[in-house]
């Protein structure tokens, strides 16, 4: 962790913390939360949610590291973002999600019942909204 | 979300309950394993089931019906060899339409309700002699 992350950590009101779905990574959210901790004499920033990201419901790992989130973390596990080939296209173009593909299944999400989505930038973006 | 108190405490509220996007997603990836472990014929006859399911869900309603009752349409329906909704459906077309056409009125058999989600309860107990004595 640098400089410029402990400044980022002291300036801003909330913390996002995307994490992929594996174990690695959702250690790493450990330690953000750690760092987030130890400066919270000096800042006010506040955690707004833990996004898992590269969400892919046919793995077991997913699922796993998913319910292991969620688990430990509640309500602050929020929805996560499908993994969606599409989102690494977008950026070579130079396009935001919306722009490239607004039907993306990273922004809407999986069909969970019926034709309800429960997943996706969308919703979490509808959290973070209500958040602010 | 975390919030601070008086004392600045880091304080983690709400903590206990998920969010319910990612519970029925938790719930729908057990479903799906505890399929994955099945043969695949009853898979498919699970998948199929399912879906059957989710099609008639539009149609359904819970209904809490005295046990008599509950007997006597189940035997109805199996001497005329209909499904008991449908015998259900059949028997309400035309109570209903009484009801809707204020022909009929509960206001006689409506009792006072402990509960605090309906203002009364009906009187099944006195309808079911009336009728039995017709």
């Amino acid at each position: 962790v640098d400089l410029l992350h402990f400044a980022t950590l002291v300036a801003a009101d909330y913390l996002l913390i995307p994490t992929r779905l594996d174990k690695l990574a959702v250690n790493g959210v450990r330690d953000a939360l750690q760092s987030l901790a130890s400066l919270k004499r000096i800042s006010h920033c506040q955690l707004a949610g833990i996004l898992p990201t590269f969400y892919e419901r046919v793995t077991v790992e997913s699922h796993i590291q998913l319910t292991h989130l969620a688990q430990t973390f509640g309500r602050l596990a929020l929805p996560p973002i499908p993994q969606d080939t599409q989102c690494r296209v977008a950026s070579r173009f130079g396009k935001t999600l919306w722009e490239y593909e607004p039907d993306m299944r990273a922004l809407w999400g999986y069909e969970a019942v019926g034709d309800k989505k429960v997943d996706g930038y969308l919703q979490v973006m509808k959290r973070v909204e209500a958040l602010l | 979300m975390i919030t601070k108190d008086e004392s600045n405490i880091t304080r983690f509220t709400n903590l206990g309950s998920l969010d319910p996007a990612v519970s029925l997603l938790i719930d729908q990836g057990d479903r799906r394993q505890a399929d994955a472990r099945l043969p695949k014929l009853e898979r498919s006859h699970k998948k199929k089931e399912r879906e059957r399911a989710q099609k008639r869900k539009p149609y359904r309603i819970n209904l809490d019906l005295p046990l008599d009752l509950k007997k006597r349409l189940v035997t109805q329906a199996k001497f005329e060899g209909v499904p008991v909704s449908q015998l259900v459906a059949f028997l309400l077309y035309e109570p209903l339409h009484l009801l809707e056409s204020k022909s009929i009125s509960l206001w006689s058999y409506k009792i006072p309700s402990h509960c605090p989600k309906f203002e009364c309860n009906l009187d099944l107990k006195r309808r079911a002699e009336e009728i039995s004595r017709k």
